[in-house]
């Protein structure tokens, strides 16, 4: 397993999808929110564009900033460990080195859950480095200092992010089924666009690739209350399984 | 009497109403390269796919190194390249063969020594540290060969090895395998150079249909008269071209 743990980083760390990926999350979100909330605390926004920004506006500067952070992040991770997962599960079929997988000691297998291993180490460390990097906009932009309540909102803003990511990895389970890229990519547009329509729309709580962005507040206050624990706990088990399922189904694939 | 390398008793493979393996028979001996020739969609391809463990077989009786059930201790020792060569385009030549050898159960230092061996071997180490997307379609080839050659593996399955290959490419594949038959190794290749297997190979079979329809004599003349009388005589008997 170690031997293709090695393997699998070794390809992913050199690949551009995951230097594009990392930036994303890692600097591009957190980038936005603080942009965002400090253009419209500047009160050069008026007129209609004023509504756009209203979330910007709610509370304290550090809680509308770790809001939007927040719900940036649930998009952002979704989008981006699907593009991570289609890429690390998909790409050997796509650039049809597949074959060299089998036949091997090392058993394709083991080869799916490295994949696995990769995929979860990269969204949750890449999560946790968002949340540094919005945390130090926080820092940046601060006028009430890092309170007890900012530091709840971050946590949740963390366990928003890790869940969306993880579901983003199930993707890769669609990438191994049509074998190529082409087949996760449009599941990912598909699922984000729904996801996010649904969210705003305050529907969704026990659909799990809308929850966690209901909980930060995507469909509003009133929706991000209706999400609670179970509703959670079904997006991560939901998460869990299909992920699984991928690494399975990449072990399992013969090439006709 | 030393187990065969290589036992294919009577495969069957079917794609829809297409026989890609009709009843195939053929197996390999320690030390042996046994070269099969056939046209485009004879079933070559289909047989290393099988015997590699990338195709299920619809029947028959398949064992690799005597294991009708290969698990990671006979993976170990089987070194294949079909269709296409182990060359991640985004590592260096040195990476892909060091990944290669480690998946093949060496230990890191002896993977690294031996990809650097292997380089040198197939003149591979002036683009060592080039990434293999920026390597020519040949030495993106000669690199997949070393990847299936540099654990010396005891059963080779090289699927037009000499494709995209230079002469100079050419020769050094003849000899690594040559070298390797001549260490005990059982080698199946498939090849489209009659000339060029005749050169190696102790025996020749012709796939034609999903089996195996006759031998060429590797020391025999015009190699490729034989092979077309007998893939016309067997399409004459069988009542029209397949």
């Amino acid at each position: 397993m170690i031997t293709a743990v090695a393997a699998e980083f070794l390809k992913f760390r050199r690949s551009i999808t995951a230097r594009i990926a990392t930036t994303l999350v890692v600097a591009a979100g957190p980038s936005m929110a603080l942009g965002m909330v400090a253009l419209a605390r500047s009160g050069a926004i008026v007129g209609p564009s004023q509504d756009k920004f209203a979330v910007a506006l709610e509370g304290s500067v550090n809680e509308a900033h770790l809001a939007l952070a927040g719900q940036m992040l649930t998009v952002v991770m979704l989008i981006a460990a699907g593009f991570v997962a289609v890429w690390i599960f998909g790409r050997e079929y796509s650039d049809r080195t597949v074959g060299a997988l089998y036949a091997l000691p090392v058993s394709r297998a083991t080869v799916g859950w490295a994949k696995l291993i990769v995929c979860g180490s990269w969204t949750l460390a890449v999560v946790s480095a968002a949340l540094v990097a919005i945390l130090a906009g926080s820092w940046i932009i601060n006028a009430d200092g890092v309170t007890d309540e900012v530091m709840a909102a971050a946590g949740q803003v963390w366990i928003a992010g890790a869940l969306m990511g993880l579901l983003g990895v199930p993707f890769g389970l669609i990438a191994v089924l049509t074998r190529g890229y082409l087949g996760g990519v449009g599941a990912i547009i598909a699922a984000a666009a729904v996801g996010q329509i649904l969210a705003s729309l305050g529907i969704g709580a026990w659909i799990p690739y809308v929850a966690p962005a209901m909980w930060v507040g995507a469909g509003g206050d009133a929706a991000a209350v209706s999400v609670g624990v179970p509703h959670l706990a079904l997006a991560l088990a939901a998460g869990v399984l299909a992920s699984a399922a991928a690494a399975v189904a990449f072990g399992r694939s013969r090439l006709s | 009497m030393t187990a065969l390398t290589l036992e294919c008793q009577a495969l069957r493979k079917d794609y829809g109403s297409d026989h890609a393996l009709h009843g195939l028979t053929l197996s390999v001996r320690p030390g042996e390269i046994h070269a099969i020739v056939g046209l485009n969609g004879a079933g070559k391809t289909t047989l290393m796919r099988a015997i590699t463990g990338m195709t299920s077989l619809d029947s028959g009786h398949l064992a690799v190194l005597g294991a009708a059930n290969p698990g990671s201790d006979t993976w170990r020792r089987v070194g294949h390249m079909v269709e296409h060569p182990f060359a991640y385009p985004e590592l260096t030549a040195r990476e892909n063969l060091t990944i290669s050898t480690r998946l093949h159960g060496h230990e890191k230092h002896d993977a690294s020594r031996l990809a650097s061996t292997w380089l040198e071997r197939f003149a591979l180490d002036r683009w060592a540290d080039r990434r293999s997307r920026e390597l020519s379609l040949g030495n993106r080839q000669r690199l997949g060969l070393a990847a299936a050659l540099c654990h010396h593996p005891e059963f080779v399955v090289l699927d037009e090895p000499s494709n995209a290959l230079d002469p100079a490419g050419v020769v050094i594949l003849r000899d690594a395998i040559v070298e390797g038959a001549a260490a005990g190794a059982g080698v199946l290749v498939s090849s489209h150079h009659l000339d060029e297997v005749a050169r190696i190979a102790h025996s020749i079979s012709v796939i034609h249909a999903g089996h195996v329809v006759g031998t060429l004599a590797p020391g025999g003349r015009d190699l490729e008269h034989a092979f077309f009388t007998m893939v016309h005589d067997y399409d004459a008997q069988q009542g029209g071209t397949p």
